[in-house]
């Protein structure tokens, strides 16, 4: 918390400091898109928690960790975030939250890429996050995109497991506004 | 285009015929799939009343410029004046609500984050952002304006009934696909 003020106050002398640790600050966002009904829409997660430990010049030794509260879906239709809680999907009595965890991080075209795995109702997958990362006036901004397929993870059981109307392939964009990390 | 003396545009017995029919599928469809439980199935029937729905907005706009390019044949003489006010009225209240109908459904579908495809083929740009109390007016208008076509197309139907089975005039040859004024 002091570490946090004090770069807060003293933001240029902090941040070579404490550079490769970051965490989630507001205005950040993780989004997905997918298509239903031939058509495609987006969605969010209102709630996660993301540790960054990210140093551009180095990104070999960076790390990336995001925790999702999957309760918190808003496609912004209620009834469909209502089904997306329950056991055919998300399932979140069961699971309440989705992890993403990358060490191995490596540059790439345009920016970075994270290779990582991600644990969502109890299944864990490999998935790529690909990333650019730029530092900003209060901190940095990590901007990425990965894909992934829902029934690598049972999402969307029984007749749903159908893709016709509900498609495989589901994309994740995350944007960060980070800051230096208050517990590094 | 050949056309009959006396009979409506070859092009607009055929739209008008296609629609009533497309109308045919797309109120009972409407009634089954409000009804089904959530599952692929519904949003399926979802997805083809979308569709039928462009498609009708897509024949409403050809009979309306067919409507305004081409003379239509005249109604009987005998007709008392109030019969042609409320003739013409209808008809002109259908193909409003041939527009209008397909519109709240779309504006509904953007409202309530469900784009529309059509048959797969092509999505739709959303017409709104995403909001769940537009979405309530959108289904409450778009269902009074169902009743309202209802009953303007049953007027429509019993006069043409009328026409044909009573008063035994060309009213409704003229408006047959392949039909050749037999009487009179």
């Amino acid at each position: 918390m002091i570490k946090t003020l004090l770069c807060w106050w003293g933001l240029l002398a902090c941040i070579p400091a404490a550079a490769a640790d970051w965490e989630e600050g507001p205005g950040s966002t993780l989004r997905f898109a997918a298509v239903q009904q031939g058509a495609r829409f987006e969605g969010r997660f209102s709630r996660f928690a993301a540790h960054i430990d990210f140093d551009a010049a180095q990104p070999g030794t960076g790390s990336i960790t995001a925790d999702i509260d999957l309760g918190s879906v808003d496609t912004q239709y209620e009834e469909r975030d209502d089904y997306l809680r329950d056991p055919e999907w998300f399932h979140i009595a069961r699971w309440p939250q989705a992890r993403f965890r990358a060490t191995a991080i490596e540059p790439a075209d345009n920016g970075f890429v994270a290779h990582g795995e991600l644990t969502l109702r109890g299944v864990t997958q490999p998935v790529d996050l690909a990333f650019t990362f730029t530092t900003t006036a209060t901190g940095a901004r990590l901007a990425g995109t990965a894909s992934l397929q829902r029934l690598d993870f049972g999402v969307g059981t029984g007749d749903w497991a159908d893709t016709r109307w509900v498609g495989n392939d589901v994309q994740v964009m995350v944007d960060l506004q980070l800051l230096p990390a208050a517990t590094p | 285009m050949s056309n009959a003396p006396g009979s409506f545009n070859r092009a607009r017995r055929y739209l008008h015929w296609l629609v009533a029919l497309l109308l045919v599928l797309q109120i009972p469809l409407a009634w089954i799939m409000i009804e089904q439980r959530l599952g692929p199935d519904k949003l399926a029937n979802y997805a083809l009343h979308k569709s039928l729905g462009i498609t009708l907005l897509v024949l409403g706009l050809a009979r309306i410029s067919a409507a305004l390019l081409t003379r239509r044949p005249p109604l009987p003489a005998e007709l008392p004046r109030a019969q042609r006010v409320a003739a013409r009225s209808a008809e002109g209240l259908l193909f409003l609500l041939l527009i209008v109908m397909p519109l709240t459904g779309w504006l509904m579908s953007s409202a309530a984050n469900f784009p529309v495809s059509v048959f797969g083929w092509v999505t739709l740009p959303d017409l709104v952002q995403p909001d769940q109390a537009l979405f309530a007016a959108l289904q409450n208008v778009h269902r009074g304006l169902s009743y309202l076509l209802l009953l303007t197309a049953g007027i429509h139907l019993a006069a043409a009934l009328r026409h044909y089975f009573v008063l035994r005039d060309n009213v409704v040859y003229s408006m047959l696909p392949f039909a050749r004024l037999k009487r009179r």
